[in-house]
């Protein structure tokens, strides 16, 4: 389209090796020099498979099909396999989503920079090059870091080597695939400054792929919204970020969390994504469309452009004319659960707890080393109530979780329940104390035994706490499940036929079982996407209002944790930090960490769609907050 | 690195010195003791001539008095008196020691390249005809005993077609090929479908796929992060095998009539020959425990995050 | 991210491991039959003598007559069924006190995990066939003994296989969840854990019998198994290679029906391990006899 595009790509397919299953297909779009374009979506969105065929590269079991990608006037598509060779890396280069994997773990870092600029002989001196690399990922050029194996570095600076491998051959255009993907948050805030300073001082396009639209939102120029392998929407960030015209769009802006201010009520998508598989001949999106009309099932949607000036913004959907205002999402209004915590009696009590875990011994003569991992902690917890944990990875939010549930044993410190001293481990707790402490975990897969079917997962907690009939059992398990919002009919499914929501329900309907006073959940929703997370969110929600259920929340995304919290903990290293009331601690944070954490997040910008400034006028909700969650400490 | 290195060293003597604690009172239990072995069943009825014997090898004494001496005397290589030859174990083990050694080495060094070559080269093809038929060849040979493969290769190279002798009294190269081979065809299966694994997994890794997506050609790629990725399984791989090598040794040496350890301990179980059987099964637990160590110290030289956490 | 991953497993998934399964259930189907069950069809006593020591085939005796005068095909008939049941028994036993041990390993961790594991460390220090020369040596030949041997070569390694087994289920969010909810240890073991590991497990179980018929069948070849004048097959290879060349039947057809049985298992084996890369570095060694 414009002639200033280093990068082209027309009617892009990839499909599966020898069918006619097309994993993406039709994809279109335009990168400049020195702008980056984010490529967003769900899992199973084809983005990776998108950014992957831009070096003409399927992964095995796939092949790109069809259509062109052109870079300074070839079409790498068309290349031969030696054509291949020396466009990547040289012409398009590729920073991987998990460095600790993409490294060669036998060889030095340095040298798998170096073997790129030999296998390219690409001209100039190799040490400058090296150098300019090194330094334009924010790596300090010394000996010793270019020695280092990729197990010696962090996260992070595995992370700055596989940009540095991306820069070296000083190509056109960089794809990244989610590269800051299972970093803590002040290292992504780090590593997305070292990507906005390229894109000052070198002459390449961008490509950035994230599920996250936080992050896309605050790195990119255009932004292509994709689902169910095709482009639904594509245009320039902050048009489409205030205002979405593609109904999965709006969709998705509604379901994000924000740390900056208070949101309305979170609304997942219902459903889930299909696979490349099963998708409909129309409008991929219809089936969990609220707007769907016949035409959306039946036929597939052009890119028709939209908005000023024309062939800058595209959407693809029969509908994008008359989008329903009236279907925003609705402003909360206080809720029932937090009025009643303020007069609650304290439910949990933890003092000064402290615990760790018992290192490996290296060899004869050394012992074993504790590794602390929650040093001297205190906090409390009133009936009905939500306090949310917050750190980065290794700060100790876990282990309390899991002191609490009765699975791991602290060094010291104690734990009272409803004013009675807790026992460490789960099997030494009297029943009824078992019963009322329940836990949810992270990782939905795993979660659910996957040899049992949903019904005998949910019905165990009911045989083992209460005494009923076979029938009585069978009823209770299918009100459970209503409670969660899945059909009683999956109780004879197994997990595997379930997707994450549903299996993370379904955990949360067997914790539900035992009628727990106080239910451990432990990043509950950050191995789910947005719009899963964002039901599984307002799910938990509605049940502290109906069941008065206190609840610890363990997460390390502040966003999610303003969504659901009356009171936030701030853990690092194992020390808490800062322990407020959710307002304060959001608006006037005290610890410089804190503040650090805070300015870390990426968040959507203030007017962006649904627009919740307009929604939630007068901060009434702060007011409420204020009064409720700031107990003194 | 010395001190990780020195903590297999002695995990590996005190398995030893258990595994000897462990070989000397199972044999203990030993019905009518050694002296049966050697005064003979009329002998060992006359319980003059059996205290006489007793005393004369001090066998009367509390058994950890006389484990305690054998440990020693083993430091020292002497491992007693065989009654059956009335000679000292040393003296009788030593050259057969010797021929065993020269068999194991050359199959040893024989297998692991063919190992390494099937297994790189079923990895590379993956998928194609040339894995198949190597998968499938690789699977057969490590399910059918070593003794069912001799007779098999007897019946071929010495009778159909006779190239190498029956039997492998000797030394000499012809009588040592059917051996050999043998051994090669017991241990070469299972050693190449590690490296095929190893080779796969590397393959597969997202490494490769890297080195892929920098445009590094594909020689490049096997040479530089393939192949040295995937050594280490090898190595574990012949690890693996060490469980495997003194039956190996037995069931051949017994088959070809090779006059080594093996076939001494197949005779010293038969003529209940105690401190033979003692000294033999010693060695053939010392050669499992030397190869893991090997291969242990191997991994931890080749895998630089082992190697810098052992340094560090 | 893209489900190409998956769909790419799929459709590398051919018949060929289907066709493998296949031969492979024959093969063991034939063996285990004839070891079973060929007794019933044989035409002579196993040791009733006919004439000369390795007299060729003829009309009455199909495949000759070995070295005492005994009818081949009649002894190879009735000489599979000890050695199948010795090596099945010794394995089961051992299998199951090895899981046993496995298990408790896992779920105990701790000092209970390191005593075992030392335990089992120094036991598969002896490679099966030492061990089992060393029992014999020790308490003489008999055919309990030998099952035992087989016992104790089997339990080492399904500990350590059966514990790293459950040690990846062990921690997995299902099995804490019951923990937090106060399941008893035998709840946990037979109801979260053990469902999750039978597969592999299985696979094991499978190596270590193929690798217990091949020690039972190397056993009584050098003659310190099954004792003369008893009919079996590896002990009928044994006694009758001397004549190799003059009598091959007598060797030649027990050491194929020893290799259908072992063939046969493996291939089986071989179908139901998933394709998953690395997953073979958890099947140890059978050691070679």
């Amino acid at each position: 389209m414009s002639d200033l595009a280093e990068l082209t790509v027309r009617d892009l397919g990839v499909s599966v090796s020898g069918s006619a299953v097309d994993i993406v297909s039709e994809v279109s779009f335009d990168v400049e020099a020195r702008t980056a374009l984010g490529v967003v979506g769900e899992s199973g969105c084809g983005k990776t498979t998108v950014a992957m065929a831009l070096l003409g590269y399927g992964r095995p079991g796939t092949e790109v099909s069809t259509g062109k990608v052109i870079v300074e006037g070839t079409n790498i598509l068309a290349l031969d396999r030696q054509g291949l060779t020396r466009t990547r890396g040289r012409v398009v280069s590729y920073v991987p989503q998990n460095p600790s994997r993409a490294l060669s773990p036998g060889m030095q870092v340095a040298a798998q920079l170096q073997e790129m600029i030999t296998a390219h002989s690409v001209p100039g001196d190799p040490t400058e090059l090296l150098r300019s690399a090194w330094e334009g990922a924010q790596l300090q050029f010394t000996s010793e870091m270019l020695r280092r194996y990729p197990h010696q570095l962090s996260g992070g600076q595995q992370q700055r080597v596989a940009i540095a491998m991306a820069l070296v051959c000083e190509p056109k255009v960089i794809v990244m695939d989610e590269p800051t993907t299972g970093l803590d948050v002040i290292t992504q805030a780090r590593l997305l400054e070292v990507i906005a300073d390229l894109r000052k001082q070198r002459d390449v396009a961008i490509v950035y792929v994230s599920h996250d639209l936080g992050v896309i939102r605050n790195v990119v120029d255009h932004v292509a919204v994709m689902y169910g392998g095709r482009i639904v929407e594509a245009g320039p960030v902050d048009e489409i970020f205030r205002d979405p015209r593609h109904p999965y769009t709006r969709r998705l802006l509604e379901a994000i969390p924000r740390a900056q201010i208070d949101t309305g009520e979170l609304r997942g998508i219902p459903g889930s994504s299909v696979e490349p598989w099963n998708r409909p001949p129309g409008c991929p999106f219809a089936p969990r469309c609220a707007m769907r009309i016949d035409r959306c099932d039946a036929e597939m949607p052009p890119e028709e452009p939209v908005g000023e000036p024309a062939g800058n913004w595209h959407v693809r959907c029969w509908r994008s004319g008359d989008l329903d205002e009236a279907a925003k999402p609705r402003r909360r209004t206080a809720s029932a659960a937090a009025v009643t915590a303020a007069a609650a009696p304290e439910l949990l009590e933890v003092s000064d707890l402290v615990a760790g875990y018992r290192g490996r011994r290296q060899g004869i003569g050394s012992s074993r080393v504790t590794n602390v991992a929650l040093n001297g902690a205190s906090l409390s917890l009133s009936a009905g109530s939500c306090l949310a944990v917050v750190g980065e990875s290794g700060s100790g939010k876990t282990t309390l979780g899991r002191c609490l549930a009765g699975l791991h044993r602290p060094i010291s410190g104690e734990i009272r329940f409803s004013g009675e001293p807790l026992a460490p481990l789960a099997r030494t707790r009297p029943p009824d104390v078992r019963r009322r402490i329940q836990i949810v975990f992270q990782d939905p897969d795993s979660s659910l035994n996957p040899m049992m079917s949903i019904g005998a997962i949910v019905r165990r907690p009911l045989r083992q706490f209460f005494e009923l009939s076979r029938s009585e059992e069978t009823a209770r398990v299918a009100e459970l499940l209503e409670q969660v919002h899945l059909s009683p009919a999956m109780a004879s499914r197994p997990p595997r036929e379930l997707s994450g929501g549903e299996k993370q329900r379904v955990a949360i309907a067997r914790a539900l079982a035992a009628e727990p006073d106080l239910l451990i959940c432990d990043e509950v929703t950050s191995a789910l996407d947005v719009a899963v997370q964002a039901s599984i969110l307002e799910l938990l929600r509605e049940l502290r209002l109906v069941r008065s259920l206190a609840m610890l929340f363990i997460s390390h995304d502040l966003a999610v944790v303003r969504s659901i919290s009356d009171r936030v903990i701030v853990l690092r290293a194992g020390e808490i930090v800062e322990s407020a009331g959710r307002a304060q601690l959001f608006d006037e944070p005290r610890a410089p960490y804190t503040r650090e954490l805070l300015d870390a997040v990426h968040d959507l910008r203030p007017g962006d769609y649904p627009h919740w400034e307009d929604a939630l006028p007068g901060g009434s909700d702060r007011v409420l907050h204020e009064t409720l969650g700031d107990v003194p400490s | 690195m010395l001190r990780i290195v020195g903590t297999r060293l002695v995990v590996g003597l005190v398995t030893l010195l258990a595994a000897s604690a462990l070989i000397f009172i199972t044999l203990d239990f030993l019905p009518g003791d050694a002296a049966t072995a050697y005064l003979g069943r009329e002998g060992a009825a006359d319980p003059a001539a059996v205290k006489q014997l007793q005393e004369e090898y001090g066998l009367d004494r509390p058994l950890v008095v006389r484990y305690g001496d054998w440990v020693s005397g083993a430091v020292q290589l002497d491992f007693g008196h065989s009654f059956a030859n009335d000679l000292p174990v040393s003296t009788l083990i030593g050259p057969r020691l010797r021929r065993t050694a020269i068999l194991l080495a050359l199959a040893l060094a024989i297998m692991f390249p063919v190992a390494l070559l099937v297994g790189t080269v079923s990895a590379l093809r993956r998928g194609s005809a040339v894995d198949g038929g190597l998968q499938v060849f690789t699977l057969v040979l490590a399910s059918l005993p070593s003794f069912v493969v001799g007779i098999g290769l007897i019946l071929m190279f010495s009778f159909v077609w006779p190239l190498f002798p029956a039997v492998s009294l000797t030394l000499a190269p012809a009588a040592l090929v059917l051996p050999v081979t043998v051994l090669v065809l017991g241990w070469m299966p299972f050693t190449a479908r590690m490296v095929r694994t190893g080779v796969v997994n590397a393959m597969d890794s997202d490494y490769v796929q890297m080195a892929r997506l920098k445009g590094l050609p594909e020689p490049r790629i096997v040479q530089g992060h393939i192949l040295p990725n995937s050594l280490v399984p090898a190595i574990q791989a012949f690890a693996l095998t060490a469980a495997s090598m003194p039956a190996g040794i037995v069931i051949v040496e017994y088959l070809f009539g090779f006059q080594g350890i093996g076939v001494f301990l197949i005779d010293s179980v038969r003529s209940r020959d105690t401190a033979t059987v003692e000294a033999v099964t010693l060695i053939l637990v010392a050669i499992y425990i030397v190869a893991n160590l090997i291969s242990d110290i191997a991994t931890i030289m080749l895998t630089p995050r082992l190697r810098t956490e052992a340094l560090g | 991210m893209s489900s190409g991953d998956q769909t790419g497993r799929a459709l590398r998934r051919g018949p060929r491991i289907s066709t493998i399964t296949a031969v492979g259930i024959v093969l063991t189907a034939v063996a285990i039959g004839i070891g079973m069950f060929g007794r019933y069809f044989a035409p002579y006593a196993p040791d009733e003598i006919f004439g000369s020591a390795f007299a060729g085939p003829t009309p009455e005796h199909h495949l000759g007559l070995d070295f005492v005068g005994r009818d081949v095909l009649s002894r190879f008939l009735w000489g599979g069924r000890t050695a199948i049941l010795v090596a099945l028994v010794g394995t089961v036993v051992g299998f199951l006190a090895g899981c046993a041990v496995g298990f408790v390993s896992a779920y105990r961790r701790g000092w209970t995990d390191e005593v075992l594991g030392r335990t089992t460390d120094l036991a598969l220090a002896f490679p099966a066939l030492i061990l089992a020369l060393l029992l014999l040596a020790a308490f003489g030949t008999s055919l309990s003994l030998v099952v035992l041997a087989i016992a104790l070569t089997t339990a080492p390694g399904a500990a350590r296989i059966s514990r790293a087994a459950a040690l990846e289920v062990v921690d997995m969010p299902y099995v804490e969840a019951a923990r937090a909810r106060g399941e008893r240890s035998s709840y946990v073991l037979t109801a979260e854990i053990l469902p999750n590991v039978r597969g592999p497990l299985l696979v094991d179980f499978g190596l270590r019998l193929t690798t217990s018929i091949l020690l039972v069948a190397a056993l009584s070849f050098v003659g310190l198994g099954l004792q003369p004048p008893a009919a079996d097959w590896g002990l009928m290879i044994g006694e009758n290679r001397v004549a190799l060349t003059v009598q091959p039947w007598t060797v030649l057809v027990p050491a194929a029906a020893i290799a259908c049985l072992t063939i046969g298992i493996n291939l089986i084996i071989d179908g139901l391990r998933p394709e998953t890369p690395g997953r073979t570095d958890q099947v140890e060694a059978h050691s070679h006899v």
